[in-house]
């Protein structure tokens, strides 16, 4: 009976311990990524002008009549958090349970993924339909320019 | 027989895990043509009644209910022309395993695309990704509005039109088809046999808000129970047909949904209403409303959700034919009929689900859910097994489940 009344308490424990890490973890990251800029970028030839909510419309694949390119980098990249809060408006969970309904429903596939911003600049660069995000401006080729920073 | 079906889960499960690993290699390469997914989730469950079997719950605990794989290839042949495929296996031998979607993809230009082929009807926001439980927040989407469908498939060919401008988007839908299958439902198996059906679904994104609107219709003969084929036979022969014709299922019930949808960085807000109705021309096709609203948290990477859905079913009972008072045989046969009409199951049933979802990576989840359930007075509740001896079928659900896609 002890024994059981123990692992009750320690469930209980683990369970608080785990949702209360996970909270400082969601509320640091936020508070890192608040503060931050994130920057949209499209190849220096496309005279497109989208509002934040176009630009999150390509990313969800609602925009497909812009005819633009949207490019996305992996999960848990910087740049990718920076622009899920602050254009989607989305957690990265919710993004991706939208994406295995439209995937899996034969509506639309997510945007193509590429490693590194370095990979997305190079993308852009050579794509007239290219957009992506970027999460610094330091090195921008004059082949790309920025549609929209977004703080 | 479950055990042979289990084996056949497993050996096709393995074979899948073994054949995907190969096709990694494959598809990388040939530039990404050929593209293979999958889904799946374990699902494991409870339910706290000693007589009653809910969706194939009982006091035990089952895994063998609601878990599944799917596997799905995509052949892109070039920018306009792809070819989709997509395998099912459910452990619930009740459920059809086999191909699920079947269809050539024909896009010609960004805004327009068409697909003829086996496809799923999208009755409702989650109807053709039911089985793909990582999509939904919920383990068992809502029982009395989702469990309201005759058939889920259909062969024919659909098409969709999106849109958008600086503050809307959206997409315009519609389809037509056939379908010859059988419908499973809580307590029969008959043949169906869809002449046509047809739907068109709007759908229009407004800042966190979406809103969907769908009509469907489809003309759906149903076999009758093998019970009731000889009363309907002897009807007909002494020219009651108007009776024996009440009898059967046969018509075309109309399906109208209505669904809107929040979603923000820290809440979501979901709910879907629909009334699908046969008029008076099918007495077994209750006219039915039913709805689901569900609340949301999210606390990356948790999220958590309480869930309240209801459903009313109302049936229309045809004006007696047969006189009473004439010849005892008349009289017998019309109180038979009578009999037919007061049996005719119930389903109002509500529900209210708590439910709590870990994102382990981008593509698992792990979820953990409760959901308390009570019948209408007297009515079957979509329970697969009644307890007689309470006025009305209720209980608990726990289930828990890992979903993952790929």
């Amino acid at each position: 009976m002890m024994n059981i009344i123990k692992l009750i308490s320690l469930i209980k424990m683990s369970t608080a311990l785990l949702t209360l890490f996970a909270s400082i973890v969601f509320i640091s990251q936020n508070v890192n990524a608040q503060s931050q800029s994130v920057f949209v970028i499209v190849n220096v030839n496309n005279s497109v002008n989208l509002s934040k909510q176009q630009i999150r419309n390509v990313f969800m694949g609602s925009a497909s009549n812009l005819g633009l390119d949207p490019v996305n980098l992996p999960p848990g990249e910087l740049s990718r958090t920076l622009f899920n809060l602050k254009v989607v408006g989305l957690t990265e969970a919710r993004i991706e349970s939208y994406w295995a309904q439209m995937r899996f429903s034969g509506r639309m596939k997510p945007p193509i993924m590429m490693e590194s911003e370095e990979e997305v600049l190079a993308f852009v660069s050579q794509n007239p339909d290219g957009i992506a995000y970027i999460s610094s401006i330091d090195n921008l080729p004059a082949t790309v320019k920025v549609l929209a920073e977004i703080d | 027989m479950k055990r042979i079906m289990k084996r056949k889960f497993w050996l096709f499960f393995i074979c899948m895990l073994s054949w995907l690993s190969s096709i990694e290699k494959l598809s990388a390469g040939s530039h990404d043509k050929l593209e293979i997914s999958s889904f799946g989730r374990i699902v494991a469950g409870t339910f706290d009644q000693k007589e009653a079997v809910f969706r194939g719950y009982d006091d035990s605990f089952s895994f063998d209910n609601d878990s599944l794989i799917a596997l799905r290839a995509d052949y892109q042949l070039n920018d306009e022309w792809a070819f989709v495929a997509q395998a099912i296996a459910h452990t619930d031998e009740r459920r059809e395993s086999g191909i699920q979607w079947l269809y050539a993809d024909y896009r010609p230009n960004d805004v327009l695309s068409f697909k003829l082929g086996r496809q799923r009807i999208p009755f409702y926001l989650y109807s053709d990704v039911l089985d793909v439980g990582f999509a939904y927040p919920w383990i068992t989407p809502p029982a009395p509005l989702y469990s309201s469908y005759f058939f889920t498939e259909f062969d024919g060919v659909s098409g969709r039109f999106d849109f958008s401008n600086r503050e809307i988007s959206g997409s315009l839908e519609s389809y037509y088809g056939v379908f010859d299958g059988v419908l499973e439902t809580v307590d029969s198996t008959n043949s169906v046999d869809v002449d046509y059906v047809y739907g068109f679904i709007a759908l229009f994104n407004v800042n966190s808000w979406r809103y969907r609107i769908a009509y469907h219709i489809g003309q759906v003969t149903l076999e009758p129970d093998a019970q009731l084929k000889p009363l309907i036979d002897i009807l007909e022969s002494i020219g009651f047909a108007d009776s024996a014709n009440g009898l059967r299922i046969d018509g075309a019930p109309e399906y109208v949904t209505i669904g809107l949808d929040y979603e923000s960085l820290d809440v979501f807000f979901r709910t879907e209403i629909t009334n699908i109705s046969a008029g008076e021309r099918i007495p077994f096709v209750p006219t039915q409303t039913s709805f689901y609203t569900t609340l949301g948290y999210n606390f990356h990477p948790f999220s958590a959700h309480i869930t309240y859905s209801a459903s009313r079913n109302r049936y229309h009972t045809p004006e007696q034919q047969i006189p009473q008072g004439l010849a005892p045989e008349l009289d017998q046969l019309s109180n038979t009929l009578e009999l037919i009409y007061d049996s005719r199951p119930n389903d109002d049933l509500e529900s209210l689900t708590l439910g709590l979802r870990y994102d382990v990576t981008s593509n698992i989840a792990l979820k953990v859910e409760h959901t308390w359930l009570e019948g209408e007075n007297g009515a079957r509740a979509l329970f697969d097994r009644q307890d007689f001896s309470k006025p009305n079928q209720e209980g608990q659900l726990t289930q828990f489940a890992v979903e993952w896609v790929f």
